[in-house]
């Protein structure tokens, strides 16, 4: 009874295998997704926009550049709204103009197809974080989406404006892309090692960032974020804005607790740069100003010549901190990808700002560079660049039915 | 331990068997689920565009009780076989004017159909934008930097669209309102239509009527009282009052208005010649109730429930309203002014042959004005004189409540406002004669907004003077 019992058994085990190996085979049939490449519709409205983006991103790169927004591709906890189609047009035709056509020129062939992200999407409102009082400029997720936003208030008249939410922006979530596929040195991590703080970032001013050596205060809250700040910042700050950077970046920065009227009595024929710069917040005032000898009143203490007599107790050289980031950054685009940094930042200020023939920037008036964007297209002077830029995406009017 | 591996090992095969079953290898679906979703897309795309006129959206960004987040407002939206979207509205946002923007709009289907405005419209992004509400908060005190804005969709999951094309029934699909599309009628233009609902709400539902209106549910009444939001919570200099500001509150007749709140918006829409009040949400009271539209009866008044025979809003009782305003208030709040140039003929020409009395003498008659002064009933009549300096002339009177209305009983006047009435005939007449009588009270422009009444004498009913309502700032 045993041994019957014993065959039995061994017999239900080879069937219960023969069972489950004969859906191995399984077909599983087609894929549930639909996989047909739809031509563009001639009709929509849409339609030049969307040939655009096709011949420019997708074809080439692979590469979505998503205006219509999915919310569900979104942070589904924020309240964002989708970009208007004109805005779309203007963007898109500038992140070829300063981004794609940029490395075109100065990388191979194949770091695009290699490195772009597979989706640029782009949110019209901004990206508030209330609980923080914050705003997200643009977001890199996974090495494969980049986010924009705010793209409802694009003004190309305004450079600072489309550097900080834009331009800079995608220069800087593109870092955060290359930075994943090849990893910054670990001596960047190490200069500013004890300075990163990512929660007062938000409080911090431009000056104090940059006398300790960071390129903006955001740049303060990680490694990672220092270092894409760098390479985006020294590519899309013009040469004089950068310089005042450098040299806001060599002197020592503190601050101090004031009052307005106070300030107001301390600058009455004084130099802001010793005085400092004054902000208040939450009612409480505060005065940012360069490190200095003072006497026993506050005021500048001057030496025998008659001078300010700076202080330099940090140890932190901010400006000399700042071109050595820089010099990694230049060595790392280098040595992994045989891109030239300051070709790459060259040739995206001559887009950006206007130049003499020897190639240097023309200045107005007030001697800032002047905004090649809005300045009379070469081709057509009746008309500003950037509407010469857009004409290539209304030009595929003339095929839509 | 042998005996449960045994009993293991059977189970196993007979599950593996029925693993295999050849049952499971049919297909539930004849096509695939992306072929589903695509002809799903196209379904519903096309209902949108089947209205040739657009659709009337009455859309509920939050389910908030408060002004402006849980107010409905009422967008037109027509969408074109190019994916574009031309959306119209005017309301508070717009700062009372009319907007229109035209955008994109696409059928997804991420969670089941979902209608997406999927690219900027200054109109349907407005309550889904985290830019700060520009008239909230005052010129001080800013109360919304919250970086979220109205915070409603401009994603809706399509719940319900019939094949006849009558309505269609959106979700939003964050906030899970119910937004309701019902098609616009063909001829009819979007200015003309978004005015006549203005003045409709503005009509029966004004922003300054203090009155309440009844709701009645299979005889059960409860008082449905306008909330208008307090001036401290929005700058004044970009908001007019607009009717549209008001939310209901929905409470038992006998109950408390705070301890029984319950708000609920409602929208008013026109289709054919009739107009209808639809709620936000579905009148809960009863479990078996279903009230949540009413339409305009024009022969009774009300709004009767297109659910429940037994469910209507009717105005309150306007002889009630100016005993409570008038006699239980002692003119303390409120003022009452008889409207000269309205009301039956035979008033009319009485006070215009007064005012002529008056310009006989080269002074100019003003406003009939029922006051409280002296801690009495009075009735104040200004007038400019032949210097052109503001005088009154103050008349007292006694007021009784009568089974319709109010008795007046002319009870003197102040000091030497005899001389005038010796010298002004008609005056003395409306002082005298005219007003101290019974009249009876009934509604004026509409008996939902009680701001005016009409005073019909209860022996003389060509005897109908017109009162209008307001408060008393001082």
């Amino acid at each position: 009874m045993k041994e019957t019992m014993k065959t039995l058994l061994i017999g239900a085990l080879a069937l219960t295998t023969l069972c489950f190996t004969s859906c191995d085979d399984d077909d599983l049939g087609p894929t549930i997704f639909d996989t047909n490449d739809y031509p563009l519709d001639r009709s929509a409205y849409t339609f030049p926009l969307d040939t655009f983006l096709k011949v420019t991103y997708l074809e080439p790169y692979n590469m979505r550049f998503i205006y219509r927004m999915e919310d569900i591709g979104s942070d589904m906890t924020k309240n964002l709204t989708p970009a208007s189609y004109e805005k779309s047009v203007e963007l898109a035709v500038l992140l070829k103009y300063l981004w794609t056509g940029v490395y075109e020129k100065y990388a191979a062939p194949e770091f695009l197809k290699a490195n772009a992200p597979r989706i640029i999407h782009v949110i019209g409102s901004k990206n508030l974080n209330p609980s923080q009082g914050t705003e997200t400029l643009g977001e890199a997720g996974g090495g494969l989406k980049i986010s924009l936003f705010n793209t409802n208030n694009l003004n190309v008249a305004d450079v600072d404006m489309l550097n900080e939410y834009f331009i800079k922006t995608i220069h800087h979530e593109f870092g955060h892309i290359l930075d994943q596929t090849h990893i910054r040195p670990t001596s960047f991590n190490l200069i500013s090692r004890s300075q990163y703080d990512a929660s007062t970032w938000t409080q911090t001013p431009d000056s104090m960032a940059a006398g300790r050596g960071f390129v903006s205060p955001y740049a303060s809250s990680a490694p990672g974020e220092d270092w894409v700040e760098v390479l985006a910042m020294y590519i899309t700050e013009d040469p004089i804005s950068w310089n005042q950077l450098l040299n806001t970046a060599s002197y020592e920065w503190e601050e101090v607790d004031m009052e307005r009227s106070d300030y107001d009595k301390r600058m009455r024929n004084a130099d802001p740069d010793t005085v400092g710069y004054f902000r208040e917040s939450d009612g409480t005032g505060k005065v940012y100003r360069r490190a200095c000898k003072r006497n026993a009143d506050d005021y500048v203490a001057l030496d025998e010549k008659g001078e300010v007599q700076w202080l330099h107790t940090t140890g932190i050289e901010g400006d000399k901190v700042i071109m050595q980031k820089v010099g990694l950054v230049r060595d790392w685009l280098k040595d992994n990808w045989n891109i030239e940094l300051d070709n790459l930042r060259k040739e995206v200020q001559q887009r950006m700002y206007l130049t003499n023939d020897d190639g240097s920037f023309k200045l107005d008036q007030r001697g800032r560079v002047i905004n090649r964007l809005t300045s009379p297209a070469p081709e057509n002077p009746s008309i500003r660049f950037i509407d010469q830029l857009m004409n290539e995406v209304y030009s595929y009017k003339s095929l839509q039915q | 331990m042998n005996k449960i591996f045994t009993i293991a090992l059977l189970a196993a095969t007979a599950l593996a068997y029925t693993s295999c079953s050849p049952s499971e290898e049919d297909d539930i679906f004849d096509k695939s689920a992306a072929e589903r979703l695509n002809e799903a897309s196209d379904l519903y795309s096309s209902r949108l565009l089947a209205a040739p006129n657009g659709w009337v959206m009455q859309l509920y960004p939050t389910n908030e009780d408060s002004w402006p987040y849980g107010n409905g407002y009422i967008l037109l939206c027509k969408f074109n076989k190019d994916h574009s979207v031309k959306v119209t509205m005017n309301n508070v946002f717009t700062g009372g004017k009319e907007m229109e923007d035209t955008s994109l709009w696409e059928v997804l289907t991420d969670n089941g159909p979902v209608l997406s405005f999927n690219s900027h419209n200054d109109c349907m992004h407005t309550f889904s934008d985290p830019n700060d509400i520009y008239f909230t908060g005052t010129s001080d005190i800013s109360n919304d930097e919250s970086g979220e804005g109205v915070g409603g969709d401009y994603e809706f999951i399509i719940v319900d669209a019939p094949e006849d094309g009558s309505y269609m029934m959106l979700k939003g699909k964050k906030r899970g309102t119910y937004n309701m599309l019902t098609p616009l009628e063909e001829g009819t233009e979007a200015t003309h239509y978004l005015s006549l609902l203005t003045f409709f709400r503005m009509l029966h539902f004004s922003v300054n009527a203090p009155n309440f209106n009844v709701l009645n549910v299979r005889g059960q009444r409860f008082k449905m009282k306008m909330q208008y939001p307090n001036s401290d919570t929005y700058n004044t200099s970009y908001v007019g009052k607009l009717a549209e500001m008001g939310i209901p509150n929905i409470f038992p007749f006998d109950g408390d208005e705070i301890i029984n709140q319950n708000f609920n918006p409602f929208l008013i829409t026109k289709r054919g010649d009739n107009y209808y009040l639809r709620f936000r949400d579905k009148i809960a009271i009863e479990d078996d109730l279903a009230a949540q539209e009413f339409i305009y009866d024009n022969e009774r008044h009300v709004f009767q429930s297109v659910e429940d025979e037994g469910t209507f809003i009717e105005g309150d009782n306007p002889g009630r309203f100016l005993r409570e305003t008038f006699i239980d208030d002692s003119l303390e709040h409120y003022n009452w002014r008889i409207e000269t140039t309205v009301g039956s003929e035979s008033i009319r020409n009485l006070f215009e042959t007064a005012a002529n009395e008056f310009s006989a003498r080269k002074m100019t008659l003003g406003n009939f004005t029922f006051l409280r002064r002296d801690n009495r009933y009075t009735l104040n009549v200004g007038y400019r004189t032949s210097r052109n300096a503001q005088a009154n002339l103050y008349f007292y009177y006694n007021v009784e409540q009568t089974e319709n209305g109010m008795r007046f009983i002319y009870d003197g006047f102040a000091s030497t406002e005899g001389n005038v009435l010796a010298q002004m005939p008609t005056l003395k007449r409306i002082i005298e004669e005219i007003i101290p009588q019974s009249f009876d009270v009934s509604s004026y422009l509409s008996p939902f907004n009680l701001l005016q009444l009409r005073l019909t004498a209860t022996s003389d009913p060509e005897t109908r003077l017109i009162l209008n309502l307001s408060k008393n700032t001082k």
